[in-house]
This record gives C-alpha cells, sequence and structure tokens, in this order.
C-alpha cells in the first residue's frame, strides 16, 4: 500500500491487519508515535490523518493509505509549531512518553478551534492519560500557543 | 574525604560511551564509595569518578549517575555541577552513562537524586572551575587570586582580560587536580534556586527523545511473550504451529526457568542476593514469540495455543485475603516493630479509646511507557539497553542468569517514561538476555499493556488496625497499631526478615509516650515492589485519616489537632526531633492559611487535610471537593512543601503536581484485585486514570530553606488519599475506610 507521512510517500508492504502504529514506528522507523495500551484508551498513539486524530494503534494502516497522515516528526520542521514552542515555555512533559499524542491531539484541536475553552481542551484530550500528571501545563500550553495569553515562561517567573 | 587524582583523557573518554569530545578536563576524586563498592583493586587506580569535562568548544558535559524517569533530575544535577563551575546553563550538556562502579550508586530511588549527588556535583564543579582559573593565571602570568569568573568566561580584573572555558580546557586538563577547593557560599548561588529549562524537553516535544521501547540493535528480533496468568502455575505444554504461520514470526522458544536476584536497594551487582536459604523468586513461566517487528510477534503471541498448570494459588483472591487480614487482626501480631512505655496499663486506664481499621488494595505502576528490554548475548560481551531504575539490578541479575562475570554485563539506561519504583525490577531485562542467548540474535522484548498491569510487582495489599488511648483531657497518651499484610520486604528476602513496614518514626507514633506497633503478615506468592512513595502510600493514608477520626471523635478541628499534639511533643523533644516537628508543624500552619483552611465554602463543598513528612521532606495538603452522582470531584488542592534547598524551583513544582495527580488516581480509581490466582484488571478500561478533565487545579507554596536538599518525586503522592476522604467525611459524614473510594 501507499502511505504518505508528513509529506513523503511511501510504498509498503505489511499483512492487512497491521495497525498504522508499526507501521510508522517498525517500517518507516518513526518512532516518535508512541504504544501504550493498543486499545484506543491512551491516546499515546495519536496521530493525524487527513487532520483528524486517529489512535493508530487500533486503525489498519490500509485506512491511512491516500490519507495524509502527519506523525509528531512531522509536526514542525525544527520545533518551531506554537504548540512545541507553548510545551518548552510551559515546561510541560515530565517522562514526556504521552507527549507526541498530545501534541498531535492539541495540534488537531487548534485547527477547529483557535482559541479552545478548558472545557474544549478537557473534551479534545479525553482519550489521553498522563501518568506523570501534566494535565494542568498541558491546558495552560494550549492557551498559550492560541495566543490567548501573555503571561512569562516558566523560565522567566522567579 | 575525596582525594582528587589526576585523569587523562583516554580514562574520561572510557567512562562516556561514543563520546568524540576534543579535550577534556575532569575533576576525578578516589572516592568514599570505595569502601561502600567493595571494590577488588582491579581496573583503574583507585576509584575514579569523572563528572565534569569542558570541550574544546565550550560546552559542558555533565556525567549524571542516575536515571531520567521524568523527574528532572538530569537537569537538576547538571545544574548543581554547572552552578560550581559557573557556566552558562546554555553550554551544559547532561550525560547518561551505562554502568560503571567507579561513578558509585546509580540507583534512582527514594527520591534521593539531588540528595545523594548534590555535594558530589558541587565539588565537582567546583574544583573544575578551579583548574579552569589557575590555568588563565598561568598564561596570563597572575595571581589565581586576582582572576574571577563569569558563566563561562575566567576573568582577570584589574587587566579585564577575559579567556572562555573552551579556550582553556586543553591547558587546564594538564594541569594537578587541585583539593579542598571551597564551595560557594549558596547565597551566591546563579542556578541552583533558579526554574532553568530542562534540557530533555525539547527532545521530549518533537518525538526524538529515545526510551527503551525506540531502541534499535542491527538484526535484533522483537519478542512477545505469553506468561502464565495465573501467580504460582506452571507451562504444562504448547503447540506453536499456528504461531509459526504467522507472516514474520521466526521462532517461538520456552522461557527457561532463572532465578531473580534481590535486588531492592542494591547498588552493586556482586552484592545482590539470592535471597534466604530455600527462598526463591523465580521468572514467570512463559513462551516467546520471535519475530521481525512487533505487530507479527504480538500476532504470533495471540496464535499461541497454551496450556497452565494451575499451582498452589489456584484459588487466591482479594476477597480471600482480606479475609486473612482481618482474621490476623483479631489474633496476636507475629511480630512487634515497636514497644515503648506501658501501652497495655495505658490503654486499661484510659478515659477514652478511639479505634479504626483501614484497608488498602493491591496497586500497579501503569508507567506510560509498557515494559520492555533489548539484549544482545554473545560469547564475548552481553549489552543490555533498558529504561530502567537500576543498572547494577541489570548488571547483577543478568550476570546471574548467563552465568557470567559481571565485568562482560554493560547495562545502557535509555529515558525511562514513567518509573515509580517499576524499572528497579530486572525480570523484564533477563527475559531478554535469556532470549538472546538462545537464539543468537539482539532481542527487545515488549510488553502488552495488559502484560504490564497483570505481571507488575504491586504495592502490596493490607489492613490496618490503629487504636488511640485518650485521657481526661482528650490526649493521646497511648497508640496501637497493627498491621496485618503482604510484606514486600517477605516477598524479596524469604521468611525470617523483619516485616513491619510502619514506624515508629511517623506521627502520631513518635509524639506519643506509649506505643506499640505490630506486623502480621500472610504469605502469598504475589510480587510485591516499591511504588511512588511505598510504604507512605498506605500509612500516611491510615494515620492521616485515623487523626482526622480522633479529632471528630474530641471535638477538634483536624488542623488544630495535630499543631497541638506536635506542640505538646515539641516541650520533650531532643533538638533534632524539634527541628523535625517544627518543620512539619510549619508547612501545617502555611496550608492551613494558604486554603483558607477554616473559611467558608460554598454549599456542597468540603476540605480535607493530611500532613506527612517523608523522604527527608515534610508536605501538608489541602483537598476541595464536591461529591456529584456519587463521583467525588476535586476541585483545587494547595499543597505546601518543605525539601531544604531547592535546585529548580519548577521541577519541584512538576512533581508535586504530578504528585497528586498519581495519588488521586489511585484514591479515586485504583485496584488490582485478584480472583482465582490472577488479576482481574488487564487494561485502562478497567484500571482506570486521572485524565485532564479530572485535574484539579494545583497550588504548591515552597518553603524557603537552606537545609540540605531532600526528596521530592514521591512526597506529595501520599497526602491527597486521605485528604479525600477526610473531605468526604466533613461533606457527607460518611468515613471511608478502604479504598479505593466507592460511593455508590
Amino acid at each position: 500500500m501507499r502511505l504518505n507521512v508528513n509529506g513523503t510517500t511511501h510504498d509498503v508492504s505489511v499483512p492487512k491487519d497491521t495497525p498504522l502504529l508499526w507501521v510508522l514506528r517498525d517500517t518507516l522507523k518513526l518512532t516518535g508515535t508512541k504504544f501504550g495500551c493498543g486499545i484506543g484508551q491512551c491516546g499515546a498513539c495519536t496521530v493525524l490523518m487527513d487532520s483528524a486524530p486517529i489512535r493508530s494503534c487500533s486503525t489498519p494502516a490500509t485506512r491511512a493509505a491516500g490519507k495524509l497522515i502527519l506523525t509528531i516528526e512531522g509536526l514542525s520542521p525544527n520545533r518551531s509549531h506554537a504548540l512545541q514552542r507553548a510545551w518548552v515555555a510551559e515546561q510541560v512533559p515530565q517522562c514526556g512518553y504521552c507527549q507526541s499524542g498530545m501534541l498531535m491531539s492539541s495540534a488537531a484541536l487548534l485547527l477547529r478551534a483557535p482559541t479552545p475553552s478548558d472545557a474544549e481542551i478537557d473534551r479534545a484530550l479525553s482519550g489521553h492519560i498522563c501518568r506523570c500528571g501534566t494535565y494542568a501545563r498541558i491546558r495552560a500550553a494550549i492557551h498559550r500557543a492560541a495566543g490567548d495569553t501573555a503571561q512569562p515562561s516558566r523560565a522567566d517567573a522567579r | 574525604m575525596r582525594t582528587p587524582v589526576a585523569i587523562s583523557r583516554r580514562d574520561f573518554l572510557a567512562l562516556v560511551p561514543g563520546a568524540g569530545i576534543a579535550v577534556a578536563v575532569g575533576y576525578y576524586a578516589r572516592g568514599s564509595n570505595a569502601r561502600a563498592q567493595g571494590g577488588d583493586g582491579r581496573g583503574l587506580q583507585g576509584q575514579l569518578e569523572a563528572f565534569v569535562s569542558v570541550e574544546a568548544d565550550g560546552s559542558v558535559r555533565v556525567l549524571i549517575p542516575r536515571s531520567e524517569i521524568g523527574q528532572g533530575t538530569h537537569s537538576g544535577l547538571a545544574m548543581v555541577a554547572a552552578d560550581g563551575l559557573d557556566a552558562d546553563w546554555s553550554s551544559v550538556v547532561p550525560i547518561q552513562p551505562g554502568f560503571d562502579r567507579r561513578l558509585g550508586r546509580q540507583n534512582t530511588g527514594a527520591s534521593s537524586g539531588i540528595m545523594a549527588c548534590y555535594e558530589l556535583l558541587r565539588h565537582a564543579g567546583a574544583t573544575t572551575r578551579a583548574m579552569l582559573v589557575a590555568a588563565a593565571a598561568q598564561q596570563w602570568g597572575v595571581e589565581p587570586g586576582s582572576c574571577g569568573t563569569e558563566p563561562g568566561v575566567v576573568v582577570h580584573g584589574p587587566s579585564g582580560r577575559r579567556a572562555a572555558y573552551g579556550a582553556l580546557a586543553a591547558a587546564a586538563a594538564r594541569l594537578p587536580v587541585p583539593s579542598g577547593v571551597p564551595l560557594e557560599d549558596p547565597a551566591t548561588f546563579r542556578l541552583i534556586g533558579t526554574p532553568q529549562l530542562r534540557k530533555d524537553v525539547p527532545l521530549k516535544i518533537d518525538g526524538s527523545a529515545v526510551f527503551g521501547m525506540d531502541v534499535r540493535v542491527p538484526g535484533m528480533l522483537y519478542a512477545s511473550i505469553v506468561r502464565c496468568p495465573e501467580f504460582g502455575g506452571s507451562l504444562e505444554r504448547f503447540d506453536a504451529t499456528r504461531a509459526k504461520a504467522v507472516p514474520g514470526v521466526q521462532a517461538v522458544v520456552e522461557l527457561p526457568r532463572a532465578e531473580l536476584l534481590c535486588t531492592v536497594g542494591q547498588a552493586e551487582p556482586r552484592d545482590m542476593r539470592v535471597g534466604a536459604p530455600g527462598h526463591h523468586h523465580f521468572l514467570r513461566p512463559g513462551v516467546a514469540v520471535l519475530a521481525e517487528n512487533t505487530w507479527a510477534a504480538m500476532q504470533g503471541r495471540r496464535a499461541l495455543q497454551v496450556t497452565w498448570k494451575p499451582g498452589p494459588q489456584a484459588s487466591l483472591s482479594s476477597a480471600g485475603l482480606s479475609q486473612q487480614f482481618q482474621a490476623l487482626l483479631k489474633a496476636p501480631a507475629q511480630s512487634v516493630v515497636q514497644d515503648r512505655g506501658d501501652v497495655d496499663a495505658t490503654f486499661r486506664s484510659a478515659a477514652r479509646i478511639v479505634q479504626a481499621e483501614y484497608e488498602l488494595p493491591l496497586l500497579a505502576h501503569a508507567t506510560m511507557e509498557p515494559q520492555n528490554a533489548t539484549a544482545s548475548v554473545t560469547d564475548d560481551r552481553v549489552d543490555i539497553w533498558a529504561p530502567s531504575q537500576s543498572p547494577a539490578a541489570i548488571v547483577g541479575s543478568v550476570a546471574h542468569v548467563l552465568n557470567v562475570p559481571v565485568d562482560k554485563v554493560n547495562a545502557y539506561v535509555t529515558f525511562s517514561g514513567g518509573g515509580f519504583g517499576r524499572r528497579g525490577q530486572p525480570d523484564v531485562v533477563v527475559e531478554a538476555a535469556l532470549l538472546s542467548k538462545a537464539v543468537g540474535v539482539p532481542i527487545k522484548v515488549v510488553w502488552t499493556r495488559e502484560d504490564d498491569i497483570q505481571h507488575d510487582y504491586y504495592r502490596p495489599s493490607g489492613r490496618q488496625r490503629v487504636a488511640a488511648a485518650l485521657d481526661a483531657q482528650g490526649r493521646m497518651v497511648g497508640f496501637r497499631q497493627h498491621e496485618a499484610h503482604l510484606s514486600m520486604n517477605q516477598f524479596f528476602r524469604g521468611p525470617g526478615v523483619p516485616t513491619g513496614e510502619i514506624s515508629a518514626d511517623d506521627f502520631p507514633a513518635f509524639a506519643v509516650p506509649h506505643v506499640r506497633l505490630e506486623s502480621s503478615v500472610v504469605d502469598a506468592d504475589v510480587r510485591l515492589g516499591p511504588w511512588r512513595s511505598v510504604a507512605n502510600s498506605t500509612n500516611c493514608f491510615v494515620l492521616e485519616s485515623f487523626l482526622d477520626e480522633v479529632a471528630v471523635a474530641t471535638g477538634r478541628d483536624p488542623v488544630a489537632l495535630r499543631l497541638s499534639m506536635l506542640d505538646a511533643a515539641r516541650a520533650t523533644a531532643s533538638n533534632e526531633q524539634r527541628t523535625h516537628i517544627d518543620r512539619l508543624a510549619t508547612v501545617i500552619r502555611l496550608v492551613e492559611a494558604r486554603a483558607g483552611w477554616g473559611t467558608t465554602l460554598p454549599r456542597g463543598r468540603a476540605r480535607g487535610f493530611a500532613a506527612f513528612p517523608l523522604c527527608g521532606s515534610y508536605a501538608a495538603q489541602v483537598v476541595d471537593i464536591s461529591i456529584a452522582r456519587s463521583k467525588v470531584r476535586v476541585h483545587r488542592v494547595v499543597c505546601v512543601v518543605d525539601a531544604g534547598t531547592i535546585v529548580n524551583p519548577d521541577s519541584v513544582i512538576a512533581q508535586i503536581e504530578g504528585g497528586i495527580v498519581y495519588g488521586l488516581s489511585a484514591v479515586l480509581m485504583g485496584a488490582i484485585t485478584l480472583k482465582r490466582g490472577r488479576p482481574e484488571q488487564s487494561n485502562f478500561h478497567d484500571y482506570r486514570m486521572m485524565r485532564i478533565g479530572d485535574a484539579p487545579a494545583i497550588d504548591v507554596h515552597i518553603v524557603p530553606s537552606t537545609a540540605r536538599p531532600t526528596g521530592i518525586g514521591e512526597v506529595s503522592v501520599p497526602h491527597v488519599m486521605p485528604a479525600v476522604t477526610n473531605a468526604i467525611f466533613a461533606l457527607t459524614g460518611k468515613r471511608i475506610r478502604s479504598l479505593p473510594v466507592k460511593l455508590a
């Protein structure tokens, strides 16, 4: 099958039932998308398919054929996406394992709701789990990326 | 007392695998760790510790003898060294070494990273700075005393001459390493105490951070293992026909029987024990499917047909354990943990007795990254990559099962997608090592989430009976605590070891004259392990719930009760004890003020309080909750923490926030229940977690302090549990004595 991932076309040959997650990680060697639960409960595997978030652990790769897949590696060339800059300013990640998924869902959210409310954020990220408990900082970082806060970064706050 | 020894560039490079550095200035010390490590005299002269190097391009590499599991220790410890060195933070690169006994203890746990390495890295930074200054002074023909530094630059005040550290590094490397370089006055800290940006964060926002799951070794096969689902069961037979037919599957291998060593707390591979005579802890029986990729391995494993033989625990259940705990509490205790004064007489003559029993379940760690390990075993060497909290445990355990010298085993530590105490167990690396040995290629073992939940080393379950004897004035004069539980200590070390995981150092025991603490255990083959905050997670719930009950029973405010008990204890306390009491009382008073304790809340809301010292630090929390449709909603948590000298206040706040959410998942949702010898839960649909919509607003206040740095990582986890149940009582009059909270 032919997959378009982060703007590059790949011809891959895998068993029909292979989830997109494992094509990304093992076939295409894009390990930024993570395996957390395998049943779509934790959100760590989230990528965008035609700008909508999907759980790649539970999506057969065949369903991605002909669509535009965006993974964390494709979010920006050099950590320059507003969300990535906000994630750094708010020092969001702790262990970091859930954050690729969080960022991709957040990116999808901002595409359809450029200045989301807390309730909209909670709804958009309700499928995600962070065991390090970074939720409050994620909310703050989304608001920051949406441009609706003028707070100094955590490194400036003394 | 450390005696610095000059290091050659070659030796420094040997400690940093893959280092391509031009020139190094290293600070090495014949460490006081030599005795603790039981060094055998082989290898480089004495014990070498090389922690700081400056390169020609000015970058500063700091070896961090701890794992980065999300707690920010890599950047924190690098800040400590950089402050002593007076380096610009932008030039600093923390480096994760593999296992190397010359670096001393590398275990990550007990919230001790900053505490244990603080002085060491201050010295390393300061000594390297002194050498750079000496090199500049020599070049300029001036007295070193007339030179100072600005970040990354040596400056000669009188002449205004300047030289960057990078330009001086080569010359400095040729100088003798000075001893006794004075440490800077904490009042002049430039980095320590400031919220510098963490170095690992950029890697964690673009997918480039390498976790254990992301390791790739040429020629590697992926392994998915089906393990005996029943604790204590064994493999009867299996049929691999269908598994081998799955495209990509290369082999199906039965796991050999292998002994796991007692690794809790051990820092030196040679010190790891097999446990008491006759006591063994074996790898869980399993069958591995090896394949070209992860999905094929998982599909192959699903296609395996396996028959398991039930063992002696086929009927093990949480309900059964609970009955056993209750029976043990009705009988005389098996062992005494502490007996002070005359408890029996005190209780006989008490004006009033308050008593309660509390029960706590097994809990799983549920790290976001499921367990995994990669092993390459050849005739010459063994290489292991894992998200580990104990490289020494890897080396000791793998050397043991493969029957090779420990010096042949190399352990490399990756980023860990959460640790919480799970990653000190070497079961996963042993699986990978055994499989690699069996088939002769590198193997990556990947656990599913079901494997992770069902084959965890759980936070032990148990039941505690607590009683207080009050005099006519309502003062607590006697205290009894009896825990009936699964003992982690006994699990690892076998019978005949102390099993009590309660302590007379906890409050209120330390403040009461007549105290008896007792322990009884149920002997069951359940894997137990340190879970973030360990025994504090159970003891804080029990003790802080109980003190709330005493307060209610005697008509006193819970906060006022704690403060009056501490005040009374202070009168007869030693100096050291008095400091301990004062620091605890301070965080209580501060949280009382900051949370508005005692002020009116809107209808349908209530507050709960808990205070508890742990990991050398002091913390108190107030939560503010409401209940709707039998579900608790936590609106706000205020936490005051005193952890001594703070390296990075933002990292501290992040850890406190995270620990609170971790504790809330446990108190509101968490239980691993056993039935027919196995866990009933398997994934996040039935072992549920706090999500973003559940998360409260969290207010953290750090008490300014110049005391030595103490722990943070686990410190905020326990308090939120009794604080929530105390708030539930305040709101509803219903006392919750077993977790997780069930209101319906």
